[in-house]
């Protein structure tokens, strides 16, 4: 699978990265994998936000739609607009692979700076979600408003990776459920919902 | 990136149960102590309802498997507000996350029995297992070991709750070496059960039984509110291994029962002690209950008082008063209240026909067969009731006594092992009576002269407590009484689990058994008696098969 985009900046616990296609990126949510080449490890993560910025923060941009149909009509009017912004995805730090062994804990080391991501596929989130040990830390690390958003993206995205090769989705999601319930003691209001969001 | 097959690997959510042992797991000890109980929080995937207060459970110690006995069944949750704020229970996500999780049942027990891991050996509880030991429902294996097998030691009396293919049984030497009850508010089973102890006993040849049928149910046919209706007594099953004697032929013969004798007391076997006992039955004073005595020195010695004293017109009186030192009025009132028992009781006689009917029964009781006495007529009469077990039981005492002092310790001198069944039994054994009749005696200290009874009752707290104290074994139908339920757990050790059980019996064929003759406390559901399969488990062969088997038997031994 072609990589989507590169490390723009790195820390232990999260990452950016640049896409190379404006308003282009992985999803909420999604699995996202990048290499540490000096540990020799794949970093795990989760797409917890996507921002589409003008590349001079100086200069805001301004509408240019009155005559245009449809946002193609205002690209194929102005095709330079496209150069003048990027996008970006934050992405949370839930592990790392070393060899054939997946560790549900933070990496030694993060991620290079412009290391080439890519979208983990199915079957990776299949394998990555098996041990529901990153739930912690996704809950804790990423600790803003829309925690409960991201995390409920990836268990559905993990539940429909685990069913598919057979009815597990909500068996998966049930089990997901019930290690959230301690992980959120005294947070009834919290844990509810989160799994209202997981239908 | 390891490959990842999801139909060959299975995901730890998607594994079954498969042992037998994974099948019966219920939960790990979280809480507890020896005194309180223990704790178990039942495991995510079962549910409170799959338990019951009065069910068995094993936990798995380090050193020791433990028996308890589950006495409350409790819901829980991690967080207050899962109580004050109830989730959308709609949501079937929602409703199997927080089962198990945020809310959790707990099922509260009582350890009642060790078993240590060396030595096999079982010992009552002294310490309790640690935290997280595993709890499983105990297997029928586990229970029949605990209650033993079948031999002639042990007798069947039904099946722990929910486990109808496992036996409970009782240990007889235990059951019969001291007293026992059955207890329980009417209608509850308690002649029923006291059928199967009966009928148990019999079958094992056990012991010898004098069983006072105050209701007529069961020397030769007795009712039963199950679909039977009518089931056989125990001289139908046993044959010539019981006795039947009646108080009121007219009543045995309308009722089709045949009996190998008729009770007559002749009024020269009524001793003064028989009268004294009927102090409170016949309402009679100090002074009255005296006079008997000093009556029995003036008019001819033991056998001649009662004739002599009740024959006696108004002059008589005046000079045996004179004679006596005795008041008139006083033993004016006390030939009328003798009358009056004299009317009453059709079986007291001047002469009794046929010899002395007493004497009767206690020889068959010595030559090992079982005597059930039936009331007939005067089933609701207390006056017969407590004459009659009174003077039976105190020739019983006297004869049994005597013999195995004699016997000075040879066990094939001494008389056999004699159980005294007694029903209605707070009439005998009240506090104002049990210190002056014979059976507060056999209760007390008669498990030496190898005589001990089996009281059956609907109020225990009406026994006398010093009595009740003394029983082994206590068979317990429902009782909803708090006074009764207290006076039945009364020293006996986890009184305040057993009590939740006991008050939460079902009304019909459920006994909560414990005691001496019993290694644990045990809820039971009683065996059957009264379809053609139960009599045969008891030993009965019906008679064409008699036949059949004869017939056979004599085609082996003689050819065609």
């Amino acid at each position: 699978m072609a990589h989507i985009g590169e490390v723009i900046e790195s820390s232990t616990e999260r990452f950016v990265a640049q896409s190379y296609e404006v308003n282009s990126a992985p999803p909420l949510g999604s699995l996202v994998r990048a290499q540490q080449e000096g540990e020799g490890i794949t970093i795990y993560g989760v797409v917890t936000n996507i921002e589409t910025t003008p590349l001079d923060p100086s200069r805001r941009p301004v509408a240019r739609g009155r005559d245009a149909a449809s946002l193609a009509d205002i690209i194929k009017e102005h095709p330079q607009l496209m150069e003048l912004f990027r996008t970006s995805f934050d992405v949370a730090v839930v592990g790392h692979q070393r060899g054939e062994q997946v560790y549900q804990h933070l990496p030694p080391l993060p991620p290079e700076v412009h290391q080439l991501v890519f979208q983990c596929s199915a079957d990776e989130v299949a394998t990555f979600s098996h041990d529901l040990g990153f739930l912690p830390l996704l809950l804790t690390q990423h600790g803003g408003p829309g925690t409960e958003e991201v995390l409920a993206a990836f268990l559905r995205r993990a539940a429909d990776a685990q069913a598919a090769g057979g009815d597990g989705r909500q068996a998966f999601l049930v089990q997901a459920g019930k290690r959230l319930v301690p992980l959120l003691r005294g947070e009834s209001v919290r844990l509810a919902t989160i799994l209202a969001k997981l239908r | 990136m390891t490959s990842f097959d999801s139909n060959a690997q299975k995901l730890p959510w998607e594994e079954e149960a498969s042992t037998d042992s994974e099948d019966r797991a219920l939960g790990m000890v979280v809480d507890g102590s020896l005194s309180r109980g223990l704790d178990i929080k039942l495991d995510t995937d079962r549910s409170t309802e799959d338990v019951k207060v009065g069910q068995y459970i094993t936990v798995q110690g380090e050193q020791a498997r433990f028996y308890c006995l589950v006495s409350d069944i409790l819901l829980k949750t991690t967080d207050t507000a899962l109580t004050s704020m109830p989730p959308d229970m709609s949501d079937p996500l929602v409703a199997q996350v927080l089962r198990g999780t945020g809310t959790y049942g707990v099922v509260h027990v009582a350890p009642t029995l060790t078993q240590r891991v060396a030595g096999n050996t079982y010992e009552p509880v002294k310490t309790i297992p640690g935290h997280y030991a595993p709890a499983f429902r105990a297997s029928k294996e586990e229970i029949e070991a605990i209650f033993g097998g079948e031999d002639a030691q042990h007798l069947w009396i039904g099946s722990p709750l929910d486990m109808e293919d496992t036996r409970i049984r009782l240990e007889i030497p235990k059951l019969i070496e001291r007293s026992s009850g059955v207890f329980g508010k009417t209608g509850t089973g308690k002649t029923y059960l006291t059928r199967i102890l009966m009928a148990g006993i019999l079958q094992k040849r056990s012991a010898v039984q004098l069983i006072f049928d105050m209701h007529n149910e069961y020397g030769w046919r007795g009712t039963s509110e199950g679909q039977w209706g009518q089931v056989k007594g125990l001289k139908q099953l046993y044959g010539s291994q019981v006795a039947v004697f009646t108080l009121d032929e007219a009543s045995s013969r309308a009722r089709g029962v045949s009996t190998d004798g008729v009770v007559q007391i002749g009024y020269d076997e009524l001793e003064p002690e028989d009268i004294a006992d009927l102090r409170e039955t016949l309402d009679l004073s100090e002074v009255q209950a005296q006079a008997v005595y000093v009556l029995e020195k003036n008019l001819g010695g033991r056998s001649h008082w009662f004739g002599a004293f009740i024959e006696k017109d108004a002059e008589g009186l005046k000079d045996l008063a004179a004679q006596t030192n005795l008041h008139g009025g006083a033993l004016e009132a006390l030939q009328r209240r003798l009358k009056y028992l004299t009317d009453r009781l059709g079986f007291l006689t001047p002469q009794a026909n046929g010899g002395n009917a007493a004497g009767q029964i206690l020889d068959y009781l010595q030559r090992e067969k079982t005597v059930v006495l039936e009331f007939g007529k005067y089933k609701d009469n207390p006056l017969a009731q407590v004459l009659v077990a009174n003077m039976l039981s105190r020739r019983i005492y006297d004869r049994w006594a005597g013999l195995v002092d004699r016997a000075l310790g040879d066990k094939a001198q001494e008389p056999p092992q004699l159980i005294i069944t007694l029903e209605e039994a707070h009439k005998f054994l009240n506090s104002r009576m049990a210190g002056q009749t014979i059976f507060g005696t056999i209760a007390r200290e008669m498990r030496k002269y190898k005589v001990t009874l089996l009281v059956v009752d609907q109020r225990p707290s009406a026994i006398d407590p010093e009595v009740l104290s003394q029983i082994g074994t206590k068979v317990c139908c429902l009782l909803d009484d708090d006074n009764d339920i207290r006076a039945i757990l009364s020293g006996a050790s986890g009184a305040n689990e057993l009590r939740g059980v006991l008050a939460r019996l079902e009304s019909k064929q459920q006994a909560l058994i414990f005691g001496h003759a019993v290694p644990m406390p045990v809820v039971v559901r009683t065996r059957d008696y009264g379809s053609p399969d139960s009599y045969k488990e008891f030993g009965f062969v019906e008679e064409s098969e008699q036949r059949q088997q004869a017939e056979r038997n004599r085609q082996e031994l003689f050819g065609r």
